[in-house]
C-alpha cells in the first residue's frame, strides 16, 4: 500500500507533467474562487462598520420616561406594584408614543407634569434623566440631540485618565482595575491629538481645569490642574497609583499630555467634546431662567433634594388599577419599554436582513462557480486518466491496488482544488482590499462628508469554509474520474497506444 | 515453483465463447527459462497474465511459491504482483516523464518502502546493470539497450522471483533480439529467478531450459520440452 507522502509526491509530479493543463484548470477554478473570496472581504468590510455611523438613530427629540412601578420589560405587562424604589427602570419611547400616551385619560394621574414647570411638560418627562446626570450634569437626550449622529460616540466611557510619556500613551487612571489602555487609543482615535483635559462643570460655566478622580476610598478628589501644573499632577497621580506602574516609568520623567477635547462632567463616565457640552449647557440655563421665573422655581437646579423632589412626581402608578387599564392601553398600540432600542435593533436587522439577502446572492453565484470549477476539474481529471491508461496499466502490474490508483488520482483533484483555494483566497482578499481602497479614494475625491476607514474586512470563517470547500468540491468532481482510473482493467490499459 | 492445475480462461467477445486457455496444466520449477511460444491467439499472452496475477482463471488453481493466487482479492493479488512478479513489457513501457532511478524505484513505493532505502536500492541495482551515469537520464535520453537494463531493473527490485516478459522483442531486429535474449538468460542465472518469456520469436528456442508451445489455450504436448525433460 503506498504511503501518503509518496501518494502526494506522485500526484505532484504526475501534475507537473501535464502543465499548462494544470495551469489553466488553476486559473479558471481559481478565477471562480477569487471572486467569492473578494465578494466575502468586502461583505465582512461592510459588516464591520459602525453601521449607525450611516444609518442615524431614531430622531433626537426621543424622550426617555423613567419612574417607579412601571413594568419592567413591557408598558404591556402587570406592573408590580410591590417594588421598592430600587426597582426603578427607564422606558424608552418615541415621540409618536408619547403622543399616544398623553391621549389616555389617565395620563394625567399616571405622568403628573411638573406645575412649578408648567411650560416645561416635556422637560419634566426628562427629569429622571436629569437627576440620573445630576452628577453627571447633563441629560442623556440632549447630548445626543447635539450630538446627533456623533452621539454613540460621545458616549463612550471616560472614567479613566490617560497618561502619556513623551506621547505615548502608558496607563489609565481613576478606574485603574477596569479600564485598559485600548480605551484611550480609542480616545485618541476620535478626539485628535493635542489638547488639554479640562474637567468641571460646564452648566455653572466653570471650568476648573481640574481632574476628578477617586481616591482608592472611593471619594472624589479634585487635582487642582493649571497651564503650569501638569508636571505636579502628573506627580500626584503616580504617587496615588504607583502600586499601577511599573517601576521604569517611574523612574522617568512624566508629562501629562492631554489628548482629550471636552469634558469629564463628574461621575458621568462619559467624555464629551466641549462644543456639545456648551450647547447643552445652554440649553439648561434657559431652561432654569424660565422655571427661575415661577414662584416655586427651586434654587439650586443641582441640588440632590430638588432631584429627589422631582423625581417623586412619578410615583404615579399607586392606584392599580388605573395602572393595569393603562398597560393594558399602551399594549394596544404595542408600546414596550424598550421599543426605541428595538427600533435600533429592526434597523440593524433590517440592515443584517439586507446583507444576508447580499451574502445569498453571493453564496448562489459561489455555488455556480464552484460547480462549474469542479466541472472543470472533472474533465481535467478525466483527461488525465484517458491519457495515463497504460502508466495506470504499469502501475497497477507493478503492484498498485484500485484503491492505491484511487488514491493517486483523488489526491491529484485535491491538489488541484487546494491550489486553486488558496491562490483564489489570496488574490480574492487582495482585490477587495484594492478595491475598498479604490471605492474610497473615489468617494472621497467626490467630496463625500464621512467615509469609513475600509469597506475591507476578513472574515477569517467564511474563508476557511471556502478553501475546505473548495478542496471538497475538487474531491467530488475527481471521484468519478478516480473511480473510473481504479475499476480499469490492467491488461486491457497496458495494451492502450 | 509455480503449479497450474487445470487452468482455464474463457472470453466473451461479441456474444461469442472464446476459449483463451484450456484446461492446461504445468509445472515450472523455480530458477527456469520458460519460454511460451504459439500464433496469436493461442493464449500464451492470457496465461503468463495469469500467472502474473494480471487476470483472474475462470477455472482451475495457479499456485505461485506456495500460495494459490486464483483465491487472492485485489488487494493481495496486487501485493503478490508487487513482491513475486517483475514485468518486462513490449516496449518496456517506462514512464517518459520519470529519470531511470525513477522508474526503478516505482514499485517500491506500491510496497511502503521508505524513500531513502528506495533510492538505495533501485540506484544500486541501476548501478549493477552499468547505468551508473544514467540514473537521473529519462527514457527519451537513453538507447534501447538502456531502456532494456531500466525495465529489467524495474522488474527485479522488489527481489521478484518470477520475470515474465511479454514479447519483449516485438518490435527488434534479429541482432537486438539475441542481445535481450541473453541479457534475459544472464539474468536469469545470476539472480535466480524464473525468467518466462511468451515470443513468436523462435530464436529463442536455442537459450531456453523449456519451451511450450501452445495452440487454441492447449499445450502441444509434442513441442513441450519442458515435459521432455522433466
Amino acid at each position: 500500500m503506498i504511503k501518503r507522502s509518496d501518494l502526494f509526491i506522485l500526484a505532484l509530479k504526475k501534475l507537473k507533467i501535464r502543465k499548462l493543463r494544470v495551469f489553466f484548470t488553476l486559473v479558471i477554478s481559481a478565477l471562480g474562487i477569487i471572486i467569492i473570496s473578494a465578494g466575502i472581504g468586502l461583505i465582512k468590510g461592510v459588516v464591520n462598520q459602525d453601521i449607525l455611523d450611516y444609518f442615524p438613530l431614531p430622531p433626537p427629540d426621543t424622550v426617555i420616561i423613567k419612574g417607579y412601578n412601571l413594568p419592567e420589560k413591557e408598558f404591556g405587562e402587570k406592573p408590580d406594584i410591590n417594588k421598592t424604589e430600587d426597582s426603578l427602570i427607564e422606558h424608552y419611547i418615541t415621540d409618536e408614543h408619547l403622543k399616544i400616551i398623553k391621549n389616555h385619560k389617565y395620563y394625567k394621574d399616571i405622568i403628573k407634569p411638573v406645575t412649578s414647570y408648567s411650560s416645561l411638560v416635556i422637560d419634566s418627562l426628562l427629569s429622571w434623566s436629569y437627576f440620573a446626570s445630576d452628577f453627571c450634569g447633563y441629560p442623556d437626550t440632549f447630548i445626543r440631540h447635539y450630538a446627533g449622529k456623533n452621539y454613540e460616540k460621545y458616549i463612550t466611557n471616560a472614567n479613566l485618565i490617560p497618561v502619556i510619556i513623551n506621547e505615548n500613551l502608558v496607563q489609565s487612571i481613576y478606574y485603574p482595575d477596569s479600564n485598559t489602555i485600548e480605551k484611550i487609543t480609542d480616545y485618541s482615535k476620535f478626539l485628535g491629538k493635542k489638547v488639554n483635559i479640562i474637567a468641571g462643570d460646564i452648566i455653572k460655566n466653570e471650568l476648573y481645569f481640574a481632574i476628578y478622580t477617586r481616591d482608592t476610598s472611593g471619594f472624589f478628589t479634585r487635582i487642582p490642574i493649571d497651564e503650569n501644573g501638569w508636571k505636579e499632577s502628573t506627580k500626584w497621580i503616580i504617587d496615588r497609583y504607583r502600586y499601577k506602574y511599573d517601576m521604569n516609568i517611574l523612574n522617568q520623567t512624566l508629562n501629562l499630555k492631554g489628548v482629550i477635547i471636552g469634558s469629564i462632567p463628574m461621575n458621568s463616565g462619559n467624555i464629551i467634546p466641549l462644543e456639545i457640552l456648551k450647547k447643552c449647557g445652554d440649553w439648561i440655563r434657559t431652561r432654569n431662567r424660565l422655571a427661575a421665573l415661577n414662584d416655586n422655581a427651586l434654587d439650586d437646579l443641582y441640588s440632590y433634594t430638588w432631584a429627589y423632589n422631582e423625581m417623586s412626581n412619578y410615583e404615579v402608578l399607586t392606584e392599580k388599577n388605573k395602572a393595569l387599564e393603562y398597560c393594558e392601553y399602551l399594549k394596544k398600540f404595542k408600546i414596550t419599554a424598550d421599543c426605541r432600542e428595538k427600533m435600533k435593533e429592526e434597523k440593524f436587522k433590517r440592515i443584517k436582513d439586507q446583507l444576508k439577502l447580499v451574502k445569498i446572492i453571493l453564496y448562489s453565484v459561489s455555488g455556480i462557480v464552484l460547480f462549474f470549477s469542479g466541472m472543470f476539474i472533472w474533465g481535467t481529471i478525466g483527461r488525465v486518466v484517458n491519457d495515463s491508461r497504460r502508466e495506470i496499466g504499469v502501475f497497477r502490474a507493478i503492484g498498485a491496488t484500485k484503491i492505491d490508483i484511487l488514491k493517486i488520482y483523488l489526491t491529484e483533484a485535491g491538489i488541484l482544488g487546494m491550489l486553486s483555494s488558496v491562490l483564489g483566497i489570496m488574490f480574492g482578499q487582495l482585490i477587495a482590499f484594492s478595491l475598498s481602497k479604490f471605492i474610497l479614494y473615489y468617494l472621497n475625491k467626490e467630496g463625500a462628508e464621512k467615509l469609513p476607514e475600509s469597506l475591507y474586512g476578513i472574515d477569517y470563517y467564511g474563508l476557511l469554509i471556502l478553501f475546505f470547500a473548495s478542496i471538497a468540491i475538487s474531491l467530488l468532481a475527481g471521484f468519478q474520474p478516480a473511480l473510473k482510473a481504479s475499476k480499469l482493467d490492467p491488461v486491457i490499459a497496458l495494451k492502450t497506444e | 515453483m509455480i503449479e497450474i492445475k487445470d487452468l482455464t480462461k474463457i472470453f466473451i467477445l461479441g456474444g461469442e465463447k472464446i476459449i483463451a486457455v484450456d484446461n492446461i496444466s504445468l509445472s515450472i520449477p523455480d530458477g527456469s527459462f520458460l519460454i511460451i511460444m504459439g500464433p496469436s491467439g493461442s493464449g500464451k499472452s492470457t496465461l503468463m497474465q495469469i500467472i502474473g496475477g494480471l487476470q483472474t482463471p475462470d477455472k482451475g488453481r495457479v499456485i505461485v511459491n506456495g500460495i494459490d493466487i486464483s483465491k487472492l482479492n485485489d488487494r493481495e493479488l496486487s501485493g503478490f504482483r508487487n513482491k513475486n512478479i517483475g514485468f518486462i513489457f513490449q516496449n518496456f513501457n517506462l514512464q517518459q516523464s520519470y529519470t531511470a532511478l525513477e522508474n526503478v524505484e516505482m514499485p517500491l513505493i506500491f510496497s511502503g518502502i521508505p524513500e531513502k532505502e528506495r533510492k538505495k536500492r533501485a540506484e544500486n541495482l541501476l548501478c549493477e546493470f552499468g547505468m551508473d551515469k544514467r540514473l537521473n537520464h529519462r527514457p527519451a535520453q537513453m538507447s534501447g539497450g538502456e531502456m532494456q537494463r531500466v525495465a529489467i531493473a524495474r522488474a527485479l527490485v522488489n527481489n521478484s522471483s518470477i520475470l515474465l516478459a511479454d514479447e519483449p522483442t516485438g518490435n527488434v531486429d534479429r541482432e537486438n533480439s539475441i542481445k535481450i535474449i541473453n541479457s534475459l538468460r544472464e539474468i536469469n542465472i545470476r539472480f535466480k529467478v524464473t525468467v518466462i518469456i511468451v515470443t513468436h520469436d523462435y530464436i529463442f528456442k536455442e537459450y531456453a531450459d523449456n519451451v511450450i508451445n501452445l495452440s487454441n489455450g492447449r499445450i502441444n504436448a509434442e513441442k513441450n520440452l519442458y515435459d521432455k525433460k522433466i
